[in-house]
């Protein structure tokens, strides 16, 4: 005897019909209950988040300001991606905020899990201008930060140099090659175009190219001199390569942004940015030759 | 609102962990006490009349009979295999003051990756005596430690690098009759700024492990300490 499968059939949900204009169903969704708090926690956060943009930047320079072209870029970077991330984390933390807080009774406590749902309407299988609007903003905003990251990424590339031809222009001035050595826990810089001098600080005269070739004795460093946003592994057997031009006189921090055993939280040096003629006084104080 | 409540005292207990393990861990770290350098009089520096200390060191190729623990580290903790160390690794020395130390090196060679190292850097005329012999700087090859102090990352303090290498005892060399060979004699000289908090240690791989930079290398109390200026 065979049996016979009957697929009962299912009732689809009727398509809505008349559907009311779009500004009427914005209209509607906006008087949604938990509609209105989310925007307005939203736009709270969003509003008081902008300004932590430049907190970001006032302890980014706790140790000093921009001395470089290419801290410069580094920071507006920095600046705009934050004040762009803004509304996004304020409406995941709006969504939160509401799910968490509004448990109570009135306008936000309508989202009762105790209590048994609202009557709702037929579900809806898709909503056009929804999917539409939410592709759109978020190309948008995806497409502003790759355009923004690669205009920025070759800024920054040909500020420090990343391919040395940039620097070879007829008029371009000739950048001091500098061989950085780290290891645990020190760098040390040599000058092979003044005498091979070596020092534990680095000098460096003002508005002139310098390249750096880094490397390592030991483990994996990276050398990362703060104001100047230059940042780069130093590999043991390897050399790795980038260069900035400083332009700001002063004293500025070199540090080891690579974890390094014991006392990597101690590999830090100073680097000074002098004038042309004191760099020339400080090499041939060092016993080196001014060849550039 | 027990919600959030429940939120509020997850995150608290979180950070209560957190901090108290950090404490905890703060309040267990034993350093060695301090040596301090002894002061025996002033010299005449170019910076005027200033005081003169002295410290005296000794570098060990390992323990054993006749021979002291590192610094702060139990008989139970010494390396059986024998670990080089220095005598002392917490050191004090007074603020603008002329400092001279002597160090008795009694440890074989070891290579030394970067040749800066094997240079005498911030001494008085960025020289050392090496039994007896003024230098500037050795050969790489002989070179068994180095004594290096740099920067500790403290705001508002005077930078502050001097490296010395330590001159290896030959491989050849007899022992005397207290069962040591005779050690090498560095001393060196330098001035101290304005008090402050910086860090040594060898800069001449000397451990075990990768590079020789396992072991000693990446221990407390063997091959680096403080130095603190007061």
């Amino acid at each position: 005897m065979s049996e016979t499968h009957v697929t009962p059939e299912v009732e689809e949900p009727e398509e809505p019909t008349n559907r009311p204009a779009p500004t009427r169903r914005m209209k509607e969704w906006f008087s949604r209950p938990y509609v209105r708090p989310i925007v307005i926690i939203c736009a709270v956060i969003t509003l008081a988040f902008i300004p932590f943009a430049w907190v970001v930047l006032y302890f980014m320079n706790g140790s000093g300001a921009p001395a470089s072209p290419t801290m410069t870029e580094i920071e507006k970077t920095i600046l705009v991606f934050t004040i762009v991330s803004g509304p996004l984390m304020a409406i995941t933390l709006a969504v939160l905020l509401y799910s968490l807080l509004a448990r109570g009774k009135g306008s936000w406590g309508r989202v009762h899990g105790e209590e048994p749902p609202m009557q709702d309407s037929p579900a809806i299988r898709t909503n056009s201008t929804a999917v539409i609007a939410w592709i759109a903003a978020t190309s948008v905003l995806a497409a502003f930060l790759v355009v923004w990251g690669m205009i920025e990424l070759a800024t920054i590339t040909k500020d420090s140099y990343g391919s040395i031809a940039s620097v070879q222009g007829p008029n371009a001035p000739k950048p001091i090659d500098i061989n950085v050595t780290g290891q645990q826990w020190v760098w040390t810089f040599q000058y092979p175009d003044q005498g091979n001098i070596s020092a534990d600080t680095l000098v460096v005269p003002i508005n002139t190219p310098l390249y750096f070739n880094v490397t390592s004795v030991d483990v994996v460093h990276d050398f990362w001199i703060v104001e100047l946003g230059v940042k780069i592994d130093a590999n043991p057997g390897a050399v790795t390569n980038t260069g900035v031009t400083p332009t700001k006189l002063g004293t500025f921090n070199i540090r080891c942004a690579e974890l390094c055993g014991l006392h990597h939280a101690y590999m830090e040096t100073k680097i000074q940015v002098v004038t042309q003629d004191q760099f020339n006084n400080w090499v041939r104080e060092m016993g080196g030759s001014r060849t550039a | 609102m027990k919600r959030a409540l429940f939120t509020i005292i997850t995150v608290l207990i979180g950070v209560i962990v957190v901090a108290g393990s950090a404490l905890w861990l703060y309040a267990i770290q034993k350093p060695s006490p301090a040596y301090a350098a002894t002061v025996v009089g002033t010299a005449n520096t170019p910076q005027g009349v200033v005081k003169h200390a002295t410290m005296t060191l000794d570098i060990h190729p390992n323990s054993g009979p006749g021979v002291p623990n590192p610094p702060g580290v139990p008989t139970s903790e010494v390396d059986a295999g024998g670990w080089p160390f220095y005598s002392q690794t917490s050191l004090q020395f007074p603020a603008h003051t002329l400092v001279t130390i002597t160090v008795h090196q009694y440890d074989g060679a070891s290579t030394v990756w970067n040749p800066y190292f094997a240079g005498v850097h911030g001494t008085v005329g960025n020289t050392a005596v090496f039994n007896g012999k003024s230098a500037s700087s050795i050969n790489p090859a002989n070179v068994a430690h180095t004594f290096t102090i740099h920067q500790f990352p403290q705001a508002n303090q005077p930078y502050f690098f001097v490296s010395v290498p330590m001159l290896a005892v030959p491989n050849n060399a007899k022992n005397l009759a207290n069962g040591f060979p005779a050690p090498q004699t560095i001393t060196f000289s330098f001035m101290t700024g304005a008090p402050g908090k910086y860090m040594w240690n060898c800069e001449d791989p000397c451990g075990n492990s990768y590079q020789d930079f396992g072991g000693v290398m990446s221990q407390h109390g063997y091959m680096s300490g403080t130095v603190t200026v007061v």
